[in-house]
């Protein structure tokens, strides 16, 4: 049954790296150099106001609603009471450095989304410098779809409490598989490119028991991507692909696609982002497209941010919009839109405060539509 | 009540207190000397180097590899992000934190004060770092102060 080889989320990719980062550390021990480093959060929010229609998603069997998903990834919702259970999270690291080339890098998150305690493995793999402008890496990274999402569980590391979800709450987060990055100065800009091919397999996905509690299992196959970063100064810009075929299994069943169109779906996310940092300026911006036709629903986002630090202060206003088309890309479904109020505070050198006010509505285009309005209280670290 | 000349005096007092007040802040805050090995011949400037420090290139502009070191902590590193980098300590740090925690490039190493990068520096011909302007000597090459 193709729910049984989905039973672990690492493939063999990611336990051959694990394999060797373990045999290298037990054999090498006197020579390994060893690094942790960390990022945490302790984030509490409060659904402060509901209104329009009840269209029973996020699922009102499990969650109290109504409700604000913060992040469809990993399942983490707010209700109509303080919490600190959606997003708040604790990730550690660890480098073991065997030769000034080679390396293994694994990374845990524990959290308590999806009203549930577990601890996932964000990253496990081998990295090695094949030049000083090319490095190879193997095993389980998380999957850089957009332009913050392969650090969005690293907080301290932006001036919003969460990235903005309707654009970034996509059912994959992570791969494994193989990845080559260039890294070097062109013509004066800092350039960083990567090309990267895996796979993911699922299981109980945490996107899919926002539908309904029982489990899903979604997989990411034939998985291959290329992104491209420019920096200079105050300026930079990414442009990111990925293709995959998605299948999604529930109590065993192949429910997306529609098993006589066939085993998989085709899908592609291309995204295209913009950071301006110039003096005390902070704009930042992005355009998604995802294109998932002919089998499912397509999305086109964006998200535009404009702020302005105040020495340790950073108040930001933040717009996203992400709308839902119908199969075939050619008929609005669904407009989903947020504008979010936050300001950060640098407590330290390595930590920070956030407060931050989200008004939401989701137009479901037919003269109703889902509106609420969260706010969020953050203590971000790294360390 | 004050009058006209006693308020023009006042007025020039504060103004040359403050003007006193500004000169002491410019004479307290160090010069920096950044500083490679004597062999290395590339011509640095501002930009250059925070592509080294940044991660963003680990070669300098003439092909050779660069070997970025920073300091502990400091009245030094933080006067080295300011003008240099041109960035403050907790925006270096998001910055790092992005780095490390996507599996991008690793941070320089850091070294304990002056004497320890003017040493490092002047026997490793990749070294870069920087010191505080008043300490560099002869065993290495100031390329920007």
């Amino acid at each position: 049954m193709r729910k049984n080889d989905a039973r672990s989320s690492l493939t063999h990719i990611s336990r051959i790296a694990l394999a060797v980062g373990a045999l290298c550390t037990s054999g090498l021990s006197q020579a390994v150099d060893f690094s942790y480093s960390g990022f945490g959060n302790i984030t509490a929010g409060k659904v402060i106001s509901a209104g329009g229609i009840d269209i029973g998603y996020p699922d009102g069997t499990q969650w109290n609603c109504p409700c604000l998903i913060a992040d469809f990834s990993h399942g983490s919702v707010y209700e109509q009471k303080w919490s600190l259970a959606p997003e708040s999270r604790v990730g550690i690291q660890g480098n073991w450095t065997f030769t000034p080339e080679l390396s293994f890098t694994a990374q845990g998150v524990a959290r308590h989304a999806a009203q549930k305690a577990k601890a996932d493995l964000e990253w496990a793999y081998l990295s090695y410098n094949l030049t000083p402008q090319l490095t190879v890496q193997l095993g389980r990274k998380r999957l850089p779809l957009f332009f913050y999402s392969d650090y969005q569980d690293v907080s301290y590391a932006y001036s919003w409490v969460r990235v903005p979800p309707d654009v970034y709450g996509w059912a994959v987060v992570n791969y494994n598989g193989a990845n080559l990055t260039y890294r070097g100065d062109v013509a004066g800009w800092a350039v960083k490119s990567t090309v990267y091919a895996g796979s993911e397999h699922t299981k109980k996905n945490p996107i899919a028991k926002l539908e309904t509690a029982s489990p899903s299992d979604i997989n990411w196959d034939s998985m291959w991507g290329v992104d491209l970063e420019i920096n200079r100064d105050w300026f930079t810009a990414r442009l990111a692909l990925n293709k995959s075929k998605q299948q999604q299994f529930r109590d065993g069943v192949q429910t997306s696609p529609n098993p006589a169109n066939g085993t998989h779906s085709p899908q592609t996310f291309a995204a295209l982002s913009f950071v301006i940092d110039k003096d005390n300026w902070l704009l930042r911006s992005e355009i998604s497209y995802i294109d998932r036709s002919p089998a499912r629903g397509s999305y086109r986002g964006r998200m535009f941010g404009a702020g302005y630090r105040i020495d340790k202060f950073t108040p930001m206003i933040t717009v996203s919009q992400l709308k839902a088309y119908n199969s075939a890309f050619t008929t609005l479904a669904e407009k989903d839109a947020m504008t979010s109020l936050s300001l950060r505070y640098d407590l330290t050198d390595t930590s920070s405060i956030k407060a931050q006010y989200d008004r939401s509505r989701w137009d479901l285009l037919d003269g109703t539509d889902v509106r609420r309005k969260l706010v969020t209280v953050s203590y971000d670290f790294v360390f | 009540m004050m009058n006209t000349q006693q308020a023009t005096q006042r007025f020039a007092r504060t103004v040359l207190a403050g003007l006193a007040a500004l000169a002491l802040a410019g004479a307290a805050q160090a010069d920096i000397a950044v500083i490679v090995h004597p062999s290395n011949a590339t011509a640095l400037d501002d930009e250059q180097i925070s592509k080294i420090f940044l991660g963003q290139t680990k070669t300098f502009s003439g092909g050779g590899e660069a070997v970025p070191v920073d300091q502990k902590e400091g009245a030094t590193r933080e006067d080295f992000g300011n003008k240099v980098l041109k960035k403050n300590p907790s925006q270096l740090k998001a910055l790092w934190a992005r780095q490390i925690f996507t599996g991008g490039a690793k941070p320089p190493r850091e070294m304990s004060g002056d004497d320890e990068v003017l040493k490092f520096v002047a026997s490793t011909p990749g070294a870069i770092g920087y010191v505080d302007a008043g300490k560099a000597n002869s065993s290495v090459k100031v390329v920007k102060r």
